[in-house]
This record gives C-alpha cells, structure tokens and sequence, in this order.
C-alpha cells in the first residue's frame, strides 16, 4: 500500500513536470486569449461568449475567480488545467486499482495517463478539455469510496463533482450514468444496518446523483440569470446550447484536422493548434509560429479495442463488475461520439481516454501477468511507450523544432495549413482593469 | 424502514431535495429581480417614458441613462442588418503574460456603438436579455427564407425565432404580434414607416394592449435611406400617441 502510493506520488510529480515544463514560455494561444475574455464576459455582463459560447460555463467562473486572485498571468489563466490535469493522474490510479484489483495495472495506467500526450496538451492550455477528464474521475473515486465505507458524506462530495463535471461539458453524463448503474449493482445486497434500506438507499442516490449535480449545473448559469432571466427561460438557452453542440463544425472557421472519432483507436491521430503571435519568424509573414502537435501514440491507442474486448470477454467469463463497468465506461464515453453525425475533433477523446488506457493496462498484465518474463515484456513494453512519449512531448509543448530529424522541417510542413486567423478590424481595446 | 440509518438516509434526501429546490426557486427569483421596469402602461399613456430621439445612438443611450436591465425590447424597424460581432475586436498578436485583457461590454459600448449594432450591444450590456423585432413583411419573407437553412431558427404563428449565441430573438411581421406576457420596451424607427402607416402599428398596439414603461422613437436622422416621408409619419405617430418631444414622467404602477 505505501509503496504503491509512493509510486503514484512519483507519477503526479512527474506529471506535473511534463505539464509545466517551460509552460511559461509556451506562446498564449488564441484560444487561450479568449478563454480569459469569456471569463470576464460571463462574470461581470453574463452573456455566453464570444468564445465556445455552446459549453456550460464552470470553466468562465474559474478562471475568472483565478484571475481575480493570480492577475491575468499563466496562474490565472491554466492553473486550474495544470491542477486538474496533474489530478487526474492520482484518480486514475486509485480508481483502476479499486475496478481492476490491481495495482500494477493501476500503476500503469496512471503511468499512460501521465505521459499521454493529449492529457499533456490539454493540461497546458486554458480551454476545458482536460476538466471532462478530471470531473468524472473525480465523481467516480468519490462514489466508489461511499461504496467501500457506506458513509453519506462521499456521495454528497461525488454529487459537487458530477455537477461540475456537467458544467463542463455534457459528455460528464455518461460516466455518469455507468456509475449510477454501478452504485445500484453494487448496493444491492448491501446490509441494511451499514447501508440503509433499499428505498432509503435509492432515495439518497437519487437525490445526490441526480438532483445535487442538476442544481450545481443550474447555478453555474446564475451569471445569465443576473441579466434578467427566469427558470422558464433557461430551458430555451439549453435548446440552443444543445443545437450548437449537435451542429457544431466551428466558430469562425471550420476547424480542420482529425476529426472522426471512428478512427481514433484504428488509425494513428493527431491533434493540433497552429497559431502566431507578435515576433519575426522565417516560416511565416504571420508572425512567430507556435505549433502544439498532440500526436496519439500508436503503441497505447491502437491497443485500445482489444483491450476493451478482453475487459467484456474477461468480465463476463470472471462475472467481475469491475472489468464490466470499466468497459461500460469506455464503450458509453466513446460510441456516442462514434455514432454522432457531426465532426468530433480529438480533443473529445479526453472525456474517453482514461478508462482506454484502463483497458489497456488492464490488457498487458493480463497478457503478461503469469508468463515467462511476463515482466520484462512488460517492462520492454513500458519503456517502448515512454521513448515514443519522450519523441511526443516536444511537438505537444510546441518545441518541435527541437527533435532531431523531423524537426527542422516540422513547422514548414504545417505552415500552409489553414488556422485560426482573422483579419484586423479594430485593434483591441485598451482597458484599465482592477488587478488581483 | 430498516433502522437509524435509514431515516437518517431519508431524512438526508428530503434536506437534499429541498435544498435543490430552494436552489431552483431562488435562481428564478434572483433572475426576475435583477430586472428593472418603471412605471408602466399603454404607449398612449402620458405617465411612461416616451421620448424622441435622433439616432439610434441616442436611443441607447436613452436606455443607459434610465438604468433598464433585464428587459424584453420590442422593436418596430424597416431595415435588419446583419452585424458579425466576432470579427468586433481583433485578437492581439502581442499576446504576452499577464494578458491585457478588456471587459467586452464595455469595450463593445465605447468602440463599436452605431446604428448596426445597438440592439446587439444593448443586449450584450444587458439592457435587453430578449429581442423582439417587427419588420416589414417583404424583408421578414426574406430572412424566414434565409432562416430556414441555419441550425438556431424555429418557426411559429409568432414568426421566426432566431436565436444569436443563445440570446432569444424572434422576427415578426405585424400581424404575428401578441400580447408580451410582461412589459416591454418599445423602440420605433422611422423607417418602420415605410411600408406601414402609423394608424396600423397604433392598431397593432391597441389589439394586443402592449405595455411599455419606455417608448423611444428614432428619427434616424443619420441614415441617409430614410426619407422625410417616413419622419413625417413617425411624427404622426407621435402626435397619435400624444407624445411631447422631450422625456416623459415615471409614475404609475409597478409590475407585479
């Protein structure tokens, strides 16, 4: 137990390292910018916007409160990123541990999770993608502790969680729903003395997975109601929300890159931002070039679909929940994203990504576990994933230049690929706002 | 029952619960307070706040300096531009820690106010959190015939709702007009009057008994395709509706 502590103690701090790692010289995106204007926006006029105006807004009233408290600097604007995405790690660890009985895979998968390039990305930029990781991580720990100890409290904490996994982004519903499932399966021949009666239990479940992350959602929205607006309104607001969300192909541009969630775990994908900020650059007229290029790596991501038909074909075979809701987990993150019509960039695949690298921990050891030198193969394995890491975390931190090789022509390959630019209209306003 | 621990369990969930609901309650009221009214009645009524105004600039102002928030605007315009408030403010390239940042609303009021994008700004302010929009019938055939092909837009009996940003707005030619279940601001442009007659949009009124704690009417005179003819009219409809040239009093019943 200590030790395995100390090991995920390890992997957080190196976690937070590969997140931090010249963070401060890592050029503020456009998005970024915007992340802060539509904080700003949202606390003090509450309107959604200008920027990805569709998501629930947990993200405008962090970031705004950070901003209050740290100014307008990389604290203020990523902090919460750094913090939920180092967080995670730790999550990962002790749910798969508690899912899979295993610390090894548990190990590993915090391992994965550590080292994942998209994970890293999204920890270093301001916009919300790694909070539809770490929420539902969050709620699910939170839930499985109640499970272990019975004690309200941990459902209430889950409750706060799932809510501000909902005032994220929406995908938070359906681990959601997979836990739900789980915390009734598992309750069900709980003793009444510990647990309460079946009634009493169901009713607190509801109240506290239902309506507590329903009523967290509704008061991250009180900014808007702030301009004047009632209940009766607000389901209208949700309507448009949901049809932007359906529709959504981009804001200003269409955004371009992977975008098929079909193909996430067949064929290698990537995520990228290309954007130029004040400076003399010889790739472009533009401005200094900063390219943030998330490359999924091939040795975890296309081991995915058979690790998670192992975890049904095992779960079924051992009667385990525990591999049965991991893969419910996975299947009920991922095939809607699968199934829906409209792009879906690889930025989403964070809301999937935890419980995949899960399965895929889960797969090694059960291939390895019991051979001869099952270990080394695993290990061989491990450090196969962290050198391709170590190639990966370069372009992520947009230091791609920097590789040997591909590097000194990486950026003039993406230097004509369209990205996020508009031409000048007004310069932007200069303000005195109050500082932190 | 089994036990303590279940009533414990359910004494939990009904507190939760309530708890919930007294959340839900106090957003809603929390919502209604935050919106301003003064005193209010028919546009013909000499106790609201009518005034006539020469830009729509001044309109805003108008609304500014009455301190209105929250409010449903009802607007009764010949023309509707379409205004891209994404391309309002370039994104720096001097983007540098910390960032300088700006308040959007405000930077929208000072730099980005004129005759296309007041309503909008009005909205962003919030003075306005919903727009209603009567236009001529030629132009409102023409934008439900563009409507039909955009994610946001739903038709019914009361025209065309077109949401911006998941701000509420419904076009509507006259005839689709109802009774706004709460009082509303009234704003006229004299280029409303050029496909109608200030006898039918006073009838309009009267049929569906708008109330109104604020009437505007705009001359325009910064426009340079509204004619006089249609000044001329919007000064009949003043006269119809007893309007005198200045601002009104504020007296007379509150909204429940």
């Amino acid at each position: 137990m200590k030790g395995f502590a100390l090991r995920v103690a390890l992997l957080t701090l190196a976690g937070l390292f590969l997140r931090t790692l010249w963070l401060h010289s890592q050029p503020v995106s456009v998005d970024d910018y915007m992340v802060g204007i539509t904080a700003i926006n949202y606390m003090e006029s509450g309107q959604l916007g200008p920027t990805m105006w569709n998501h629930p807004d947990l993200r405008n009233i962090l970031v705004y409160w950070a901003m209050q408290l740290f100014g307008s600097g990389l604290v203020g604007l990523k902090g919460w990123n750094v913090l939920f995405g180092t967080l995670s790690i730790p999550l990962l660890a002790a749910i798969t541990r508690r899912l899979l009985a295993s610390e090894r895979v548990a190990l590993t998968a915090a391992l994965l999770w550590t080292i994942e390039p998209l994970a890293i990305d999204f920890s270093r930029q301001a916009i919300n993608d790694i909070y539809i990781a770490f929420f539902p991580l969050l709620g699910i720990y939170l839930t499985l502790k109640y499970l272990d100890q019975y004690r309200p409290a941990w459902l209430v904490l889950a409750g706060f969680a799932w809510g501000c996994g909902l005032a994220s982004k929406w995908s938070a519903v359906f681990p959601l729903t997979v836990t739900g499932c789980y915390l009734l399966w598992q309750s069900r021949h709980a003793v009444v003395d510990a647990a309460g009666s079946a009634v009493a239990r169901t009713a607190y479940y509801v109240a506290t997975l239902v309506f507590l992350p329903c009523t967290i959602y509704l008061l991250t929205f009180l900014p808007w109601f702030g301009r004047g607006y009632d209940l009766t309104e607000w389901p209208a607001l949700q309507h448009s929300m949901y049809l932007e969300t359906k529709l959504h192909t981009g804001y200003h541009e269409t955004i371009v890159g992977d975008h098929l969630a079909s193909q996430w775990f067949i064929k290698p994908v990537m995520f990228r931002d290309l954007y130029f900020t004040a400076g003399s650059e010889e790739h472009s007229v533009n401005g200094k070039m900063t390219l943030l290029l998330a490359v999924a790596d091939p040795l975890v991501w296309l081991l995915v679909l058979p690790a998670v038909a192992m975890l049904v074909y095992r779960g079924i075979g051992r009667r385990s929940s525990g591999e049965l809701v991991t893969a419910a987990l996975f299947l009920l993150a991922y095939l809607p994203l699968v199934i829906t019509r409209r792009p879906i960039w690889v930025n989403t695949a964070l809301s999937v990504l935890p419980f995949a690298l899960m399965a895929v921990a889960y797969l090694v050891w059960n291939i390895l576990e019991g051979k001869p030198a099952g270990k080394r193969w695993a290990a061989a394995y491990l450090s196969l994933v962290a050198v391709t890491s170590a190639a990966l975390y370069l372009p992520v931190i947009g230091k791609g230049e920097l590789l040997p090789l591909v590097g000194p022509t990486l950026l003039e390959r993406f230097v004509n690929e369209p990205h996020y630019s508009k031409e000048p209209y007004l310069t932007h306003p200069r303000q005195e706002r109050p500082g932190p | 029952m089994n036990g303590s621990r279940s009533k414990r369990l359910v004494a939990y969930s009904c507190a939760l619960t309530l708890l919930c609901a007294a959340a839900f309650f106090g957003t809603d009221r929390y919502g209604r307070s935050q919106r301003t009214y003064h005193a209010f009645g028919p546009v013909t009524a000499t106790s609201i706040d009518r005034v006539q105004v020469n830009t729509p600039e001044e309109a805003y102002a108008h609304w500014q300096a009455k301190g209105l928030h929250g409010r449903k605007l009802l607007c009764f315009v010949g023309e509707w531009e379409k205004i891209k408030p994404e391309s309002f403010f370039n994104v720096p390239q001097e983007r540098q820690y910390p960032l300088d940042l700006f308040t959007y609303a405000r930077a929208l009021e000072e730099q980005r106010l004129d005759r296309t994008s007041f309503l909008y700004i009005a909205t962003v302010t919030g003075i306005a959190r919903g727009l209603e929009v009567v236009i001529p019938d030629r132009i409102y055939r023409h934008l439900a015939e563009q409507a039909r092909s955009t994610k946001n837009a739903s038709f019914s009996g009361e025209g065309v709702k077109l949401t911006y940003n998941g701000l509420p707005r419904t076009f509507m030619m006259l005839n689709h007009l109802r009774t706004p279940p709460e009082p509303v601001l009234v704003y006229v442009e004299a280029s409303f009057f050029r496909e109608h007659t200030p006898e039918a949009l006073l009838n309009a009124l009267a049929r569906v008994q708008i109330r109104s704690d604020c009437l505007v009417l705009c001359r325009m005179t910064n426009d340079e395709r509204v004619s006089a003819g249609e000044r001329a009219r919007l000064a009949a409809f003043a006269k119809a509706v007893g309007m005198p040239e200045s601002i009104g009093r504020t007296t007379g019943e509150q909204p429940s």
